[in-house]
């Protein structure tokens, strides 16, 4: 029962997953907008969302771990406040 | 200005962060001190981090390695592993999320949220539910320390006054007495050179300071901070404003055995399209490249800087080839026999494609728009591959990896950053 199994893809729509492979380590970033429009994933939950993705590289297709990756930057101190 | 009458805010700080991930991780380090360093094979470097067990035996992060050696004799020094940490980093927020929203990550291993009406009746409980939650779905090795309070800024001092794996808890009737007795250094915004300012006016401890009025706070600053302080001690709603980005760049500790001048510039190269790379996936353009370097020369260490303009750009042909202008510059500057120890580099005076100005003087454009589709093609590539595939130049990474994905508190390295 890890946050993949509690959050569904719906709810992260303004985040990018980071899709790395298990077996060649290739990466990708995953849009949850498009994976709704293009897979039909609406109400499905991050783990099923990883069981259902695939390694993009050429002749691997192995399976997937996903993470949730914010473009957002890290918030400063400002003299020291924070 | 609002004073709560309730704790708002709590603060998360990770106890010995990059140490517990390894310990997590690597069943062999569990319960020893842990020094994490830049890479293996040099006595000539500085501990990066520390774990619990080596700050209770007086070692400390920042600590040249020679000291860490001398005060724990038994201290297993590890190479950094930065994308392991960016992955428990990810992993944690995405845990602790499902517990409470975070509302800022702060750095690597500090993050912030706020508390609604029924989390701050009861703190005790949801900082169990967090630690339990971690400590199932990640590790049990790898602890935090939480702090409650009325603002971020008193809940970040509370967090450290009880770590490791602690919670400590300053309602708003414990203001400002409760912070009579925390010693200057645990106070953030107060470092040694402005500890010796507060000598001078004869403040010597937080008692003293916070009996003052604000604006005699602001005076001794020299700036609004001094005044912003005092609020965030007497448990005002205060934060800090959200920062605009300014520069983006770089830098190395070169490992040992590609310290002469004509063994670097290849990692020079590499760290600038690094840079560029970053400031191009945010959309800005630079117009003045920095360099700086530490060397090393009849044992004495010294520094170099320059810097040279750049047309408003953002490509890495019209990056590297400021580099060669400064290059040409050190080369002048420096024997090949010098050791260079660290060089780093920071494309500034950045702005974005809606807000640059373009060079009256310099036409460049038809030059300037080629190479941006060539470099647009190139991360397309990079991206599609997820490796440097193609580069401009040779791409040998040095010794020690990881170039342009050190630890870094304040930036959390992406997956591209490690390619």
């Amino acid at each position: 029962m890890n946050w993949k199994t509690q959050i569904q893809l719906i709810d992260i729509a303004d985040q990018k997953i980071e899709v790395t492979c298990k077996s060649c380590g290739h990466s990708r970033y995953e849009n949850p907008y498009l994976l709704i429009k293009k897979c039909g994933l609406d109400f499905s939950y991050m783990d099923e969302v990883e069981r259902t993705l695939v390694c993009h590289n050429r002749m691997c297709g192995s399976d997937v771990r996903i993470a949730l990756s914010t473009e957002e930057e890290t918030e400063g101190f400002v003299g020291g406040l924070t | 200005m609002r004073k709560p009458d309730s704790i708002e805010y709590l603060y998360l700080d990770f106890d010995g962060f990059f140490a517990s991930v390894m310990q997590q991780v690597y069943p062999r380090l569990r319960g020893k001190p842990v020094g994490i360093v830049p890479f293996d094979g040099t006595r000539h470097t500085c501990v990066i981090a520390v774990s619990k067990e080596a700050k209770a035996r007086g070692c400390s992060n920042v600590m040249p390695y020679a000291d860490a050696k001398r005060i724990c004799p038994d201290i297993i020094m590890v190479p950094q592993e930065p994308d392991l940490y960016r992955r428990a980093h990810n992993t944690l927020i995405a845990e602790i999320n499902t517990v409470i929203p975070v509302e800022a990550v702060k750095s690597i291993d500090e993050i912030t949220c706020r508390l609604d009406a029924k989390q701050s009746l009861e703190p005790e409980h949801l900082a169990k539910r967090i630690k339990d939650r971690i400590a199932k779905h990640v590790g049990p090795y790898i602890t935090c320390s939480i702090g409650f309070a009325p603002n971020r800024h008193l809940a970040k001092i509370a967090g450290k006054q009880n770590k490791p794996d602690g919670i400590t808890i300053w309602y708003p009737q414990d203001l400002p007495h409760i912070l009579y007795d925390v010693p200057f250094e645990d106070i953030p915004g107060i470092g040694s050179r402005l500890e010796k300012r507060l000598y001078s006016f004869r403040i010597y401890n937080m008692q003293q300071l916070l009996s003052l009025p604000p604006k005699h706070m602001r005076k001794i600053w020299r700036n609004v901070t001094g005044e912003r302080l005092w609020y965030a001690f007497h448990g005002y709603a205060i934060k800090a404003s959200k920062t605009e980005r300014g520069h983006f760049g770089h830098g190395r500790v070169i490992s040992p055995e590609d310290r002469l001048r004509d063994d670097v510039k290849p990692i020079a190269r590499m760290l600038l399209i690094k840079a560029a790379r970053r400031m191009r996936k945010a959309g800005y353009y630079a117009s003045r490249l920095f360099m700086w370097c530490n060397y090393r020369i009849h044992h004495q260490d010294k520094a170099f800087g320059d810097s040279t303009t750049l047309p408003m750009v953002q490509d890495d042909k019209a990056c590297l080839d400021g580099l060669d202008i400064i290059w040409e510059r050190l080369c002048e500057y420096l024997s090949p026999q010098t050791k260079i120890v660290r060089i780093g580099f920071t494309l500034g005076d950045i702005s974005t494609s809606q807000t640059r100005q373009l060079d009256m003087l310099l036409n460049d454009d038809r030059e300037r728009r080629k190479w941006e589709r060539i470099n647009h093609s190139i991360d397309h590539l990079n991206r599609k591959y997820s490796k440097s595939l193609v580069t401009l130049g040779m791409w040998q990474p040095p010794a020690g990896g990881n170039l342009g994905g050190k630890i870094s508190y304040t930036r959390i390295p992406r997956a591209e950053d490690f390619w």
